[in-house]
């Protein structure tokens, strides 16, 4: 085509067209690749830390509170249960065979139609009636109702001695301790014997302590403990339901619970600022004057026609209010931990001094408006910084007691970006603050941590408050006045679950 | 050259396979570079920042497509932020309607050699040197342009004329000129 020969013929010339850069040009970009190799790394290196961290101490918080209400000393005890053994048994949903031993004999446990007490034959001590957890949902060993051994009367529900025995509590306990299979041995069935006849066991170890006395004292309070084959039970040991097994086997029952997503909004508001460092305690509160806070030395400048001879030092940049507004869902995923993801608006801003506001269409090679500020202390100015922001993290239950102000500890990391700002660059040479919202960095990440603090409660839905901190491990420019500077935020954060549990 | 391979060792960050591929691509994009630039500083500036991302962003190339022209892309997009965010060109990047812009129909043979011709390019102002670049060699439309810069296409086609026009002027007078210095040599 004739129209385009002179397009064709440039395009063909340009396509041979080739420049060698220099040889220091590779080595610029080999450094700068490694340098951005290493904040990718660097990235991906804290992130997975903070993940480590915070699963580190999921289980260290799980735990602990489990190993601290084992570890509790229970009185006039010989033999107890096992730490490690309970932690199975209890922690292990999928162990149906469960096992507490003590020093001499061995008790099982089972949920199943098996056997659950063996005796040692050996030392033929404690031919106790074997005992079965029958029901599927645990949360408690109870008897309140002492079986009567020494009528022999069966009450339903509460003592068979046929020779199955039956320990309920429907108001409040899910287990049910039934006598198993009958035992083999020739004493166990004595013993079946003597309990359907409503005389005392005796042991071999100890023949004044009669079986029916260490059954009637299997525990209230949830306390299986066993002494010297007996089954004994400490009434004061720990108030229900805050006892070691209700913990334990509510935390079975935890993980046996579907907990359903909870929606619900926060409202947090305090001061920002967009120093180095967290709220300016690392690094300097002062721009460095001998910084070059505009991309290039500009050709023309508006605010001092004499050139580059004059050094303007840049405002101090201040905290300023700053607030974020939002929604979440949160999903209990332990009984101490709960994991949230939201949606915010957040809106930051920091204060500085300027001079006057010059309109001028001629500064078009300082900034993307049509006007600039001169340096000056005239006006105060608010750069203000919108962002919508995702913040996931995990709250932490802190408190141990249920008669504890429930204490929470929220940590989290966010993405966020940035849909508009109002913040100013400067010039150093001319002394002016101009707009430019390219320099930013639009997509931020942060790390934020609170503790909350329940304001009722014994709601369901609690109002949660406390302070809230926030750090942008993003920086927010690469160039200009904002480069290897950070936004950092702290205030008082407010959330209510909305819907119900 | 197996570029997969090339663009795989990359990926795996082995030096040796990054600087083969810059290497292999450094003299065209520098020239692309070169043409959307008014100094050779710049151009590397833009070749450097240009091949940084390359890097960056090597694992959203398709092996499908060429390689050569996914990265004149990413040098030619560069370029143009390189322009916008930098004083000194933003100040002449300015777009004007030119509603008596002098139309050249002519064709002329050109006679120069790639060097010189963009040598010539670059003398345009930075608006038309912009836009003749990206519509005359690299192919956009004036809608594409527009939406580019930020402008409308119909100020795209005018800055384009007015390109064209000065352009062609500039490479007769070369032409001229550098025949006369033949002959005078002669």
């Amino acid at each position: 085509m004739q129209e385009n020969n002179f397009e064709k013929q440039v395009r063909q010339k340009m396509e041979e067209l080739k420049v060698n850069p220099s040889a220091e040009a590779w080595q610029k970009v080999a450094s700068k690749i490694e340098k951005k190799g290493r904040d990718r790394k660097m990235i991906y290196f804290f992130s997975i830390l903070f993940l480590i961290l915070v699963t580190s101490f999921i289980t260290w918080w799980n735990s602990s509170t489990v190993n601290e209400k084992l570890s509790t000393p229970i009185a006039n005890v010989d033999t107890t249960v096992t730490e490690k053994e309970t932690d199975r048994q209890i922690n292990n949903a999928s162990v149906s065979d469960t096992t507490i031993l003590n020093k001499k004999n061995k008790l099982n446990i089972s949920r199943g139609n098996e056997t659950t007490q063996k005796i040692n034959r050996k030392n033929k001590e404690v031919k106790n009636p074997a005992v079965k957890i029958v029901s599927n949902e645990i949360t408690s060993v109870s008897t309140k109702k002492k079986p009567d051994f020494n009528n022999g009367k069966k009450k339903e529900n509460i003592y068979s001695p046929n020779p199955k025995i039956k320990y309920s509590r429907p108001q409040k306990s899910s287990i049910t301790m039934i006598a198993a299979e009958p035992v083999e041995s020739d004493i166990e069935e004595a013993s079946i014997k003597k309990l359907e006849e409503g005389i005392p066991l005796e042991t071999a170890s100890n023949k004044e302590n009669p079986i029916d006395e260490s059954l009637e004292k299997i525990i209230d309070k949830d306390v299986l403990i066993i002494k010297s084959g007996q089954l004994k039970y400490s009434e004061s040991i720990l108030p229900p339901p805050e006892n070691k097994y209700a913990q334990l086997v509510s935390n079975r029952g935890f993980l046996k619970e579907k907990h359903k997503w909870q929606f619900g909004l926060n409202l947090s508001g305090g001061v920002s600022t967009t120093r180095s460092g967290y709220l300016g305690i690392v690094g300097s509160s002062q721009l460095d004057e001998n910084k070059d806070y505009s991309n290039s030395i500009p050709v023309t400048s508006p605010g001092n026609n004499t050139g580059s001879t004059i050094v303007y030092t840049p405002s101090q940049v201040k905290l300023s209010s700053a607030f974020v507004v939002g929604m979440y869902v949160q999903k209990q995923v332990s009984p101490n931990t709960s994991f949230l993801v939201g949606l915010n608006y957040k809106h930051y801003s920091t204060k500085m001094n300027l001079g006057v506001r010059v309109d001028s269409f001629s500064n078009s090679n300082l900034s993307s408006s049509d006007f600039y500020y001169r340096s000056g202390n005239t006006i105060k100015y608010y750069n203000r910084y919108h962002f919508i922001e995702m913040p996931v993290g995990i709250l932490f239950n802190l408190s141990k007691k249920r008669s504890q102000l429930p204490v929470y500890l929220y940590t989290g990391i966010s993405v966020s970006q940035l849909i508009n700002t109002t913040a100013l660059q400067y010039e150093q040479q001319s002394g002016s603050y101009y707009m430019n919202e390219t320099f930013f960095n639009k997509t931020q990440v942060g790390l934020s941590a609170r503790v909350l603090f329940s304001l009722f409660k014994n709601s369901k839905k609690p109002l949660l408050v406390g302070p809230d901190i926030n750090y942008s491990l993003t920086k927010m420019a690469t160039t200009g006045l904002y480069s290897d500077r950070h936004y950092s935020y702290i205030g008082l954060h407010l959330q209510k679950t909305i819907s119900k549990k | 050259m197996d570029y997969n391979s090339l663009v795989r060792d990359c990926l795996k960050q082995k030096p040796a396979a990054q600087q083969q591929l810059y290497e292999h691509f450094a003299p065209i994009m520098m020239g692309v570079c070169y043409r959307y630039t008014k100094s050779v500083s710049d151009a590397e500036d833009v070749l450097q920042e240009g091949f940084i991302k390359v890097y960056l962003h090597l694992n959203k190339y398709k092996s499908t497509g060429e390689l050569g022209a996914w990265i004149r892309r990413i040098m030619v997009n560069t370029a143009l932020n390189y322009l916008k965010k930098n004083k000194r060109y933003r100040s002449e990047l300015v777009f004007a309607d030119m509603p008596l812009h002098p139309v050249s129909d002519d064709n002329p043979a050109i006679k120069l050699d790639a060097k010189e011709l963009s040598e010539l390019i670059r003398q345009l102002p930075t608006g038309f040197q912009t836009i003749f670049n990206l519509y005359a060699i690299e192919g956009y439309t004036h809608a594409e342009i527009g939406q580019m810069l930020g402008i409308s296409d119909g100020t795209s086609k005018s800055q384009y004329a007015r390109a064209r026009y000065l352009l062609i002027e500039w490479i007769d007078k070369y032409s001229s000129l550098s025949k006369q210095e033949q002959y005078a040599g002669k």
